[in-house]
């Protein structure tokens, strides 16, 4: 009798989950592994360093603007305060700022070394200074200033992507990436993403 | 000096044929230098838009190229692109445009296919049927047999380079303007001032007045001609006076509304003055107001001032 009532719990919870995820309330994050999100938080941060690449030579201002604004919303995502759906957004929606908080609330991340978080707080300091400067570059008024500031995106941006062989302080994600992937000993079934 | 005398003296410098000559030689030389200045900012944004055409193509190609990409995929990227300035582009793989996408005003526009294998940037400045400029750049992808090409309208080119131009020509024009009133108003009066010093101390010094040669001058419609020593009524005719009557309106005219005493004229006319009497410059002033009575001048511009002498009306 108690095995059919635990049953019956079980099958309302599933329908209860199934639900609550059909209806965007909850999102299957928590089923990513650290090096998951950290592989699509990169994909989203290469489509906003593509916009960015787009924009820093683009003419005349009000077209450069669009991909600007295409990298505010990539980076910031549907939950941002700068969003603007009336312009493209290549991306997921989600947005690589909100990326990066799952990764900082990850477990690894929370057991990781000390210096390994300064890298992931010194992603978000390029990410935050990337969107600092393509919102000034919307708010110029001169093509050669707005792509300036463009530039300036674009150089934090691929700050804040970095590279997998690099001092651990200013790898960027991809040396983050490398450092959190399993190593061949610790997995060795060799199947880390 | 009255103010009405001072200020008819300003109205004749504006009046002053010398001065729109320089102002029209200035405004001439401003227009010329704005024209190189078009002419040089249009060619010099031309190749700084190209350039960044070139790097803006290149890096699509580059997008498209680097890690593989399914059509949706680069069909969606070029969307983001065909936008605003940029009338078309086009997407080729093995000969074959695989993707091409335009605005409305690029429908009709002829885009063949480039030949196979053609791995040569390419840039060159067309025009639309509707004259705009367009700049198509063509760039080979790096590690694949295609390309991509881009057409940017050069519309907002041409209008910077002009909108830089309208503003460095009205900077020109109220620079000329502005130097040209300074200078040549300065001058004027300047001139003026020197003139009617030197007939003063030539009066006290009971000597002819003297005027710098070649000067003309204007007062009352006529144009006196000191280096022709002829007159000119306001449509060019030339007055035909004798040197007596051409001495008078002369005298005259070198202060207008001054009174000059009969006596004073007498000298000036005659500087012997032997058996020469006031009747005679009354007689002479009678002359002189016929003949420009003849050339349909008022004769009351010389003016009899009761009990002190004659004077030239402004």
């Amino acid at each position: 009798m108690a095995s059919v009532e635990a049953s019956a719990t079980w099958k309302s919870l599933g329908v209860a989950v199934l639900l609550l995820l059909s209806a965007g309330v909850i999102q299957p994050v928590a089923s990513s592994t650290t090096a998951d999100l950290i592989t699509q938080t990169l994909e989203q941060l290469d489509l906003a360093l593509q916009q960015a690449v787009l924009a820093h030579v683009r003419f005349p201002l009000e077209d450069l603007q669009l991909h600007a604004h295409a990298v505010i919303n990539v980076l910031e995502g549907r939950a941002g305060a700068h969003y603007d759906s009336s312009y493209a957004n290549p991306g997921d929606g989600v947005g690589v700022v909100s990326y990066l908080e799952q990764i900082r609330q990850a477990p690894e991340i929370w057991g990781a070394s000390e210096e390994l978080r300064v890298a992931l707080e010194n992603v978000s300091s390029y990410l935050k200074q990337a969107i600092d400067h393509t919102l000034r570059a919307l708010a110029e008024k001169d093509l050669a200033n707005a792509q300036a500031e463009m530039r300036w995106a674009l150089a934090f941006l691929s700050a804040a992507k970095g590279r997998e062989v690099e001092l651990t302080a200013v790898s960027g994600l991809l040396g983050l990436k490398a450092r959190l992937a399993p190593t061949p000993a610790s997995s060795p079934s060799g199947s880390e993403k | 000096m009255t103010a009405a005398a001072g200020s008819g003296r300003r109205e004749a410098v504006w009046r002053n044929r010398p001065f729109w000559s320089r102002v029209a030689a200035m405004l001439i030389i401003a227009l010329l230098v704005d024209g190189v200045h078009l002419y040089l900012r249009w060619h010099s944004l031309q190749q700084e838009r190209g350039t960044q055409a070139k790097i803006f193509t290149r890096s699509v190609a580059e997008i498209i190229d680097l890690k593989p990409k399914t059509e949706p995929e680069i069909r969606a990227l070029l969307e983001t692109i065909v936008r605003g300035s940029i009338y078309y582009a086009q997407w080729a793989l093995g000969g074959q445009i695989r993707v091409e996408l335009r605005s409305p005003e690029a429908a009709s526009l002829n885009l063949p296919p480039l030949e196979t294998g053609s791995r040569r940037p390419h840039l060159e400045l067309r025009t639309l049927a509707d004259g705009l400029p367009i700049l198509d750049v063509t760039e080979p992808l790096p590690y694949s047999d295609g390309y991509v090409r881009v057409g940017f309208s050069m519309a907002s080119v041409v209008w910077t380079a002009i909108q830089e131009t309208l503003l460095a020509l009205g900077i020109s024009v109220a620079g000329v303007f502005g130097l040209g009133l300074l200078v040549t108003g300065t001058f004027l009066l300047k001139s003026r001032a020197a003139l009617r010093d030197s007939a003063e101390s030539s009066l006290r010094d009971g000597q002819t007045p003297t005027q710098p040669q070649g000067s003309t001058l204007s007062v009352s419609g006529l144009r006196i001609d000191d280096a022709r020593k002829a007159v000119f009524s306001h449509n060019g005719h030339a007055l035909p006076l004798s040197p007596k009557e051409y001495s008078l309106l002369r005298l005259l005219a070198s202060e207008p509304g001054r009174v000059f005493s009969a006596e004073e004229i007498r000298r000036e006319l005659w500087s012997n003055g032997h058996g020469m009497t006031r009747k005679d410059v009354t007689h002479y002033v009678y002359l002189l107001r016929k003949r420009l009575q003849a050339q349909d001048i008022s004769p009351q511009i010389i003016e009899n001032v009761r009990g002190h002498g004659y004077k030239l009306s402004l």
